[in-house]
């Protein structure tokens, strides 16, 4: 089966609090992504960032959740 | 061409930390999410990106001292074709190879040696960032 374009807003709710990867993706002037077609997603980051070389193309590495996530703080 | 215009974003003031997408080009292009940080003297991004967009990173890769707040690390210093972000670009940059703890949900560090191409100015009371 054919995967199919979906929207952002959809990407979130049905990819809640998980690394997704997308292809095929558009993004707007702030390059935020507006769409795209899953092909990898995971709540395991290190799963997504171990399989980026088995796709050829040029892909969207996103966060389906709130950043910086609830209760976490950034001191970098 | 460069442009000097300068170019306006809106922002959410009240965020614990400002997230932008950028994307780094290399072979590939990837969109990645960085947190932009005054503190950081260089753009970080994982290893498995840089390696995956086409970015060889060399044994013998210049390593670098970085001081984080979890410690004191080596890491290399590699050289990407093209960073955008804000929708500003630097060529050639060079970017540190160096992973956050997954529980930071983003991908790396906007820093300054990106930022120190434009001037940039935080309003934080409008919530606006002006980049020229």
């Amino acid at each position: 089966m054919k995967a199919k374009q979906l929207k952002i807003s959809t990407i979130k709710r049905k990819y809640r609090d998980q690394w997704v990867l997308l292809a095929n993706y558009r993004v707007n002037e702030l390059n935020e992504p507006l769409e795209g077609i899953v092909v990898e997603h995971s709540k395991d980051r290190d799963k997504i960032y171990n399989s980026l070389k088995q796709h050829p193309e040029s892909l969207c590495i996103y966060y389906a959740g709130q950043l910086p996530p609830k209760g976490v703080a950034y001191a970098l | 061409m460069r442009s000097d215009k300068v170019k306006k974003f809106r922002f959410d003031p009240k965020v614990d930390s400002i997230v932008l997408w950028a994307t780094a080009k290399h072979r590939k292009a990837y969109q990645v999410t960085l947190v932009l940080d005054l503190g950081a003297s260089y753009t970080q991004l994982p290893r498995r990106v840089i390696e995956a967009i086409g970015c060889r990173i060399p044994k013998r890769a210049k390593r670098i001292k970085v001081v984080t707040a979890g410690g004191v690390k080596r890491a290399p210093l590699i050289r990407l074709k093209q960073l955008t972000a804000l929708r500003c670009s630097v060529n050639n940059l060079d970017v540190l190879c160096l992973d956050l703890p997954p529980e930071a949900k983003v991908d790396g560090l906007l820093g300054l040696n990106f930022l120190r191409h434009f001037n940039l100015y935080l309003k934080f009371k409008e919530g606006i960032i002006e980049i020229q």
